[in-house]
């Protein structure tokens, strides 16, 4: 066979969103499979896909050429590839130039700008949609064409401009190519033939038809000639190519002459971190030494470990070895940033493993105390850059970070990543049904059936819709299953990384397209993180947590309130707390305060630090899937012996009873029974972690398994390791991010034993935030001997305070509908004079009639009015033209209104606040329950005893991992009830389950390890209609 | 001394009209005109299940799974509502439409009624109840000296209520009956307002300094002696009935099942008003969404329900229908008895009756998807077209596609419907290398294409074809189409 004469200079992937309907990966795997040797793809106005089809190709042995569709000023899309690191640039600067001028979706690319740009570019005429295609239809006049084709030659140079040619076997087109192939002869520019591929292959038209009827808000039925005529535009090989263009051969052979020209890479970016400034005579290794010195004299005093030295020694050189020296002076100088405006800052991830980060106070773990792998965190021979997460308040203070970084780097240095929003769920489910022309009912209702992270896989995708109300004999059903199927993870829009910003030396839009975000002030790169990753882009996750919030919150209030508290220093071993986490009383605790972590915690029983960090890592899929979860608890209880995969394991697997539970260790195993080095290491959890691919993970096992072959370990043993590593590709965890969690479930269960009025204050001021609403929260402090106070006129502040007597006091914040400017003003009488009426109230504040109705109603006036009733009475009276003029108020008669009753006060309180100070609503309807089992009574239910437990459903869970069963948790004025739903069940009730506030449910007590759970096998809904509700935690 | 006519849970009644045994069973009454549907009215057994106003449809079928959704009506509440005016008419020429289910009859002017006796309202009462029923609506009556205080009888009362008593009668009476504004009856409810009584006893004057001029207009409702002018109705004249299958339906019986009722009910309501029917249209909504719309003179008009049923029996006996029935109307055109007179407007047709008639025969022969207007459909597939019911005042819409005149090879003759061929072709390339066929026979000197088209691939409907122009060795210049079919010829050029 001869040298291939076809290379495809044109295609669209699905990240032109809505107009390419296969995945980059999928192109380049059918570009090898057709033996092309090269593929080029151009995206709509970006390089979204370029990453991926870079990495992917490259992976098949073919090689990658970028370039993107330009959408011209004049509605026409000019097609332009990338020749050399010059036209990267300039494609890279005139597309984000183009996007930060305009909205989103809307950008558009002037004809004056393209000259300055069009160094380093190859310009093709384009399809239908090209300068000439559109000339073609607009007037069909040679001259008009003629015109077009110069000012393109004109602009890229002679070289650089192609006749593209494209037979899509559609009658009349060769019409249009017959002018093409004139006018290229009489301008002698080169014709290139092209397929105009918009899906790898031919069935992918199906998608691309749905993805036209969307794009065109249209449904297949009426798209008509909108959708494409047939499934021509998929990827051919270079003999089907050959055939269409027998009578030109050389537009292909001119494909592979200017394939040939096109040698740009990505891995030619010449991207570089940006450097820290050091003063004259100083290097950055040197400043970086000095530094994380004057740190670790910090943190160990003067006599620095010797351990500790010989670590930070080994990574400094390495660090200094690969060039990272800068990274680290600007991550640590980040957190200084934090320090000095008081916002507290943890870095977590893999840095937790280095000596380095815990000097230069970027992490909070020891390494030399947890004996951690550095090689996860930086390792010889890898490319890549270490990963630092910076864990912040989330809110104001991660925006002042955020803001701070785009102040250092500008708009064009600095970027957040991309996120890829892909279809899936019921959102795919119901564009594919709209397109499909389904009845609106069914997409409604197969909505209201499946609600978001719902697990579903009790029901196939078939018998799901049958329960919407589509039989599976429908004409469209097969359709529907299909496409919903192959529309899984295509890309739907590019969203915002909540966290991941990029930075570089130069303009980071020479090295990718940037555009705006949504949200304003902020700026967005056409990558994700996984991408940048990839291409060896930096990044630092600035990770806003709630939790940090509430614990800074908590600190701050503890030292107005005279009770100090450090989390630096906390105890290491404090025993009220972890009696706490021992009987799961674990409410607004990080991390611990799940379903199923509750429910572990008693087996677990954690008793030191330690033990912490290995209860946040053990309820996690991936343990839970590779069957790892359940062998560690009952090692742990004694109720089975301690073995190991290998006794050479021991050292490795000893602190966790010879389970492997962290990624860490995996890699540790991976280096000791197969041989591999840090950076082979590192290739294998990036292969566990690669979520994208499950080839790449075949391929890490493989190689994996044949190591531990030639080194004779015995076949068992590698069965174990590899179920073991296919178990952490799905949700592998790092120890040294347990121990950053770690820490901080520690610290807030400390809070909230040891400074519980700040603890929940901060927890409120904070929402929404953690696994409970604001209403469970108070419950829980109440439980706790928290007094709880309701919002009051003369008390309370916008957030929520601790009074001098210990008692949380709600504040304004909490009240729906209120505006806080009008609370501000408020507060700024009040500290001039007190309120003394209600007349009062309203002549020195601006609140609206509905906000003091509000406030009337929840009894916030009721320091200025007998009860809330009262309160609603004035409230609602209109000054008479009299009053106004003399300032008096006429004498009323007695206030005519009674107070409200015990249910008019909840149901006041719930439709104000969401939530009750008062009593739990079970409280108000517990004598009509007398059959009905008090949650703190369950402690007495015997095993296997038939119990009937009734409340107020705050969450609903069903993990992926539970098969199907169903996690509810009943709240009444006692506690909280615990209930698991078969799959079975679940199904056969689950309208009830997921849509009804209140439930009773029958079932069976099962009182094991000290937890309780009621196994249902009836579930009834709570029939009084006067029971109000907060919001549950459901699904997530 | 006034009367009023109120329908309880009017909407429902309306939708439920036609099917009375849905009211034993769970049915949820649902608007679907919200912007999220809910739940606006329920049967009692419903309500004994557990469903409530405002529950979203899902959430109503958590709480009873038998529960049947129905959806609100406004065309079935104009009719039941036309039907109630229709029948207070036959009672008194003064009726005002009060509001939606409300009728109120001025009762002054009735010589049978003055000075009459409580026993008497209530058999005069009772008999315009029955009138309604016969309309398969059930209504309670209130009577009483002002317009407002026989409203709250009917409303508030039980089957007939004749007010004796005004002032503890209104004490009595929940606030709402008072119709206060959602924001006034917000402030009342928060209150803990609960009757006109206690609203009382707020005092007008305190009550107008918190609700301003709504109070007056409060106190005004509640109040037992002012009395107000009606707007005086006339009926409608039309008369029109109409019914949707759940699910649709297949056979004839159940449709004159329903239209036997129609008439029956029509023809009261003609009684009523003193007219006669002129023409009876009847329509018929399809499962594939085409209407069948029959208008059928009376010959003789009248109305007397049997000829009216027989009429329309008679003639569905020659409709066919390509899809089952999901609705059917029907709609009488009255006119004063022994006057009638044609149309200046009328259809061009001199017969429309007699034309579809025809029309009717003809599809009974050749079919009923084969007649109608045809019009081309927006579609890559060459020749597609459909069919429409003719219109003789309307132009047929226009395709809304340009022939792209680029795209025709000159002067072919096409052949509808194509020539079937023989054809061998390449195996290599799928080209035609002979073709048979009464038209065009031998070994091809050339043959170009092919040019694809496929679509409707999302149903069963899906078709691709591939055509390639050729010409014999004979010079015969055809065009050939190969389909899942086979090979056909579909031109040929001159």
């Amino acid at each position: 066979m001869g040298a291939p004469n076809y290379i495809e200079l044109r295609s669209r992937s699905a990240f032109s969103f809505l107009r390419g309907a296969s995945l980059p990966e999928h192109l380049a795997d059918r570009a090898a499979k057709l033996g092309l040797p090269a593929l080029a793809m151009s995206d709509r106005m970006g390089l979204y896909g370029a990453p991926r089809l870079f990495s992917s190709a490259k992976e098949r042995g073919i090689r990658p050429i970028i370039g993107s569709e330009l959408v011209m000023s004049d509605g026409t899309v000019l097609p332009v590839l990338v020749e050399s690191r010059v036209g990267y640039r300039n494609l890279c600067r005139l597309l984000t130039q183009a996007h930060l001028r305009a909205d989103k979706n809307t950008a558009a690319v002037a004809w004056e700008e393209l000259p300055a740009f069009a160094e380093g570019l190859v310009a093709l005429t384009g399809d239908e949609e090209g300068p000439l295609g559109r000339a073609f239809a607009k007037d069909n006049c040679r001259a008009v064409l003629d015109q077009e084709l110069r000012r393109l030659t004109r602009i890229f140079g002679p070289g650089s401009v192609f006749v593209e040619v494209q037979r899509h076997l559609l009658r009349g087109e060769e019409r249009r190519n017959r002018l093409l192939f004139e006018l290229a002869k009489a301008q002698r520019v080169p014709l290139l033939a092209t397929n105009g591929v918009a899906h790898a292959e031919a069935n992918g038209r199906e998608v691309l038809d749905v993805f036209t009827c969307l794009r065109h808000h249209t449904h297949l039925d009426a798209a008509g000639a909108v959708l494409t005529a047939n499934s021509e535009r998929h990827l051919k090989s270079a003999e089907e190519m050959a055939a269409l263009f027998a009578d030109h051969p050389p537009a292909l052979a001119n494909t592979v002459r200017l394939a040939d020209r096109l040698q740009f890479s990505l891995d030619d970016l010449g991207y570089e971190f940006p450097r820290y400034p050091v003063g004259p005579g100083e290097t950055m290794p040197q400043v970086l030494r000095e530094i994380t010195y004057i740190g670790a004299r910090k943190r160990y005093g003067a006599s620095i470990p010797q351990k500790t030295v010989d670590l930070l020694e080994k990574e400094l050189a390495l660090i200094s070895k690969l060039k990272f020296d800068g990274y680290f002076l600007i991550v640590a100088d980040l957190m200084r940033f934090c320090r000095e405006n008081g916002i507290m800052a943890q870095g977590r991830g893999s840095a937790a493993n280095s000596a380095v980060c815990y000097c230069l106070g970027i992490t909070i773990v020891d390494p030399a105390r947890f004996n951690v792998l550095f090689e996860r965190f930086l390792s010889e021979g890898r490319k890549d850059w270490p990963d630092i997460d910076i864990d912040l308040p989330s809110g104001d203070c991660r925006e002042k970070v955020i803001q701070e970084v785009y102040q250092r780097y500008g708009k064009h240095g600095a970027a957040m990543t991309g996120v890829l929003i892909t279809y899936r769920g019921r959102s795919s489910a119901r564009e594919i049904g709209k397109a499909l022309n389904f009845p609106v009912d069914i997409l409604d209702r197969f909505s209201n059936l499946f609600a978001h992270g719902d697990y579903h896989d009790t029901m196939d995708l078939s018998e799901r819709m049958a329960q919407a109300g589509l039989e599976k004999t429908h004409p469209r059903a097969g359709a529907f299953s299909s496409l919903y199927r192959r529309l899984a993870r295509l890309p739907r829009h590019l969203g915002q990384h909540p966290g991941g910003m990029i930075i570089c030396q130069d303009e980071l839009s020479s090295f990718m397209p940037l555009e705006n975000a949504t949200m304003p002030g902020r700026v967005v790169a056409q990558w994700d993180k996984d991408d940048c990753d990839d291409l060896g882009i930096v990044k630092v996750d600035l990770l806003g947590l709630g939790m940090m919030s509430a614990l800074q919150d908590t600190v701050a209030l503890s030292n107005a309130r005279g009770r100090p508290v450090d989390l630096a220093h906390l105890p290491e071993y404090d025993q009220a707390s972890f009696e706490l986490i021992q009987k799961a009383d674990t409410i607004g605790v990080f991390q611990i305060e799940s379903r199923a972590q509750m429910a572990t915690l008693p087996r677990m029983k954690p008793n030191c630090f330690y033990d912490l960090v290995i209860e946040v890592a053990i309820i996690r899929p991936g343990p839970i899937q590779g069957d790892l979860a359940h062998p560690f608890l009952r090692r742990r209880m004694g109720e089975e012996p301690v073995t190991y995969y290998d006794p050479l394991l021991e050292p490795i697997l000893k602190r966790t009873l010879g389970i492997p539970l962290f990624q860490e260790q995996m890699l540790e195993i991976a280096m000791k029974m197969a041989g591999f080095s840090g950076a082979e290491a590192e290739d294998l959890r990036k292969a566990m972690s690669f979520h994208r691919s499950d080839e790449r993970m075949e391929r890490a096992v493989t190689k994996l398994r044949a190591a531990m072959e030639l080194r004779k370990v015995n076949p068992e043993t590698i069965g174990k390791i590899v179920k073991a590593v296919g178990s952490f590709a799905l949700y592998g965890f790092p120890e040294s991010h347990a121990i950053s969690f770690a820490y901080l479930a520690y610290s807030s269960v400390y809070l909230k034993v040891h400074r519980a009025p700040e603890f929940y204050c901060a927890l409120l001021n904070n929402q929404p935030m953690g696994f409970y609403s604001s209403a469970t929260l108070i419950k829980d402090a109440k439980r706790r001997h928290v007094a709880v106070r309701p919002v009051c006129l003369a008390r309370s502040e916008w957030k929520c305070t601790v009074e001098k007597d210990g008692s949380l006091r709600l504040g304004f914040r909490q009240v729906e509908g209120l505006r806080e400017n009008h609370v501000q003003l408020m507060l700024e009488q009040r500290a001039v004079k007190a309120f003394v009426s209600v007349e009062d109230l309203k002549a020195r504040t601006r609140f609206s009639k509905d906000e003091l109705r509000t406030l009337a109603e929840i009894g916030a006036l009721n320091a200025v009015a007998p009860h809330r009733r009262a309160a609603l009475w004035e409230t609602e009276r209109t000054q008479r033209v009299d009053e106004l003029f003399n300032g008096s108020t006429t004498a009323e008669p007695s206030m005519p209104l009674q107070p409200m009753d015990a249910v008019e006060r909840l149901k006041a309180d719930y439709s104000g606040l969401r939530l009750t100070t008062g009593p739990h609503p079970m409280a108000l309807i517990r004598d009509r329950l007398p059959d009905v089992w008090v949650a703190s009574a369950l402690a007495g239910a015997e095993d296997g005893q038939f119990v009937r437990i009734a409340g107020q459903v705050i969450c609903r869970q069903r993990p992926g991992t539970a098969k199907g069963v169903c996690f509810v948790s009943l709240e009444d004025e006692t506690g909280i009830a615990n209930a698991i739903v078969s799959a079975k069940l679940f199904e056969t009730e689950r309208l009830k389950i997921t849509t009804e506030p209140f439930l009773i449910v029958n079932g069976i007590a099962q009182n094991r390890h000290n937890t309780i759970h009621i196994k249902a096998l009836k579930i009834e809904r709570l029939p009084y209609a006067s029971l109000e509700t907060a919001n549950s935690h459901d699904f997530q | 001394m006034f009367a009023v006519v109120s329908l309880p849970q009017f909407v429902l009644q309306a939708a439920l009209r036609h099917e009375p045994e849905l009211w034993k069973k769970p049915v949820a009454l649902v608007d679907p005109t919200r912007n999220t549907p809910t739940v606006c009215d329920f049967t009692p057994a419903a309500a004994d299940a557990g469903v409530t106003l405002h529950l979203t449809p899902t959430q109503a079928m958590a709480r009873c799974g038998s529960v049947m959704i129905r959806h609100r009506s406004p065309a079935r509440e104009t009719a039941a509502m036309e039907a109630v005016i229709h029948c207070a008419y036959g009672f008194s020429p003064h009726i005002e439409a009060t509001a939606p289910g409300v009728v109120t009859l001025d009762l002054r002017a009735l010589s049978r009624l003055i000075d009459a006796t409580t026993e008497t309202l209530m058999v005069w009462a009772n008999e315009l109840r029955h009138a309604l029923r016969d309309q398969g609506l059930q209504a309670s009556v209130g009577v009483g000296p002002t317009p407002n205080l026989a409203r709250h009888a009917a409303r508030w009362g039980s089957g007939v209520e004749i007010i004796n008593a005004p002032r503890a009668f209104l004490d009595g009476l929940p606030v709402a009956a008072l119709e206060p504004s959602a924001d006034a009856a917000t402030i009342l409810d928060k209150w803990g307002i609960r009757t006109v009584g206690e609203l009382l006893a707020l005092g007008q004057e305190s009550l107008a300094d918190r609700l301003g001029l709504e109070a007056l207009a409060l106190f005004s409702a509640a109040s037992t002696s002012v009395t107000r002018p009606l707007h005086l109705a006339q009926p409608a004249e039309r008369f029109e009935e109409s019914f949707e299958f759940d699910p649709a339906i297949e056979t004839l019986e159940p449709l004159l099942f329903i239209l036997r009722r129609f008439v029956d009910q029509l023809c009261a309501r003609l009684e009523f008003t003193a007219v006669v029917a002129e023409t009876v249209c009847l329509r018929l909504q399809l499962e594939n969404g085409q209407v069948v719309e029959r208008p059928l003179r009376v010959p003789q008009p009248t109305r007397e329900a049997d000829t009216l049923f027989r009429m329309l029996s008679t003639h569905l006996e020659s409709v066919r229908t390509e899809a089952a029935i999901l609705s059917v109307g029907l709609t009488i055109s009255p006119i004063q008895a022994q006057q009638r007179q044609f149309g200046l407007f009328e259809t061009v047709l001199r017969d429309p009756q007699q034309f579809q008639e025809t029309l009717a025969r003809l599809a009974a022969l050749v079919g009923s998807d084969r007649i109608g207007t045809p019009v081309r459909e927006d579609s890559h597939r060459p020749d597609a077209f459909k069919l429409i019911p003719p219109d003789f005042e309307n132009a047929p819409p226009a395709s809304g596609r340009k022939t792209p005149s680029l795209l025709e090879s000159p002067a072919i003759r096409r052949l509808r419907p194509p020539a079937l061929a023989a054809v061998n072709s390449d195996p290599s390339n799928g080209q035609p290398l002979a073709v048979r066929c009464s038209l065009a026979d031998g070994k091809l000197k050339v043959a170009i294409g092919p040019w694809r088209t496929s679509g409707n691939w999302w149903e069963n409907t899906g078709w691709s074809r591939e055509e390639w122009d050729a010409a014999t060795l004979r010079g015969k210049v055809v065009r050939l189409v190969r389909q899942e079919a086979g090979w056909t010829i579909e031109g040929l050029v001159d």
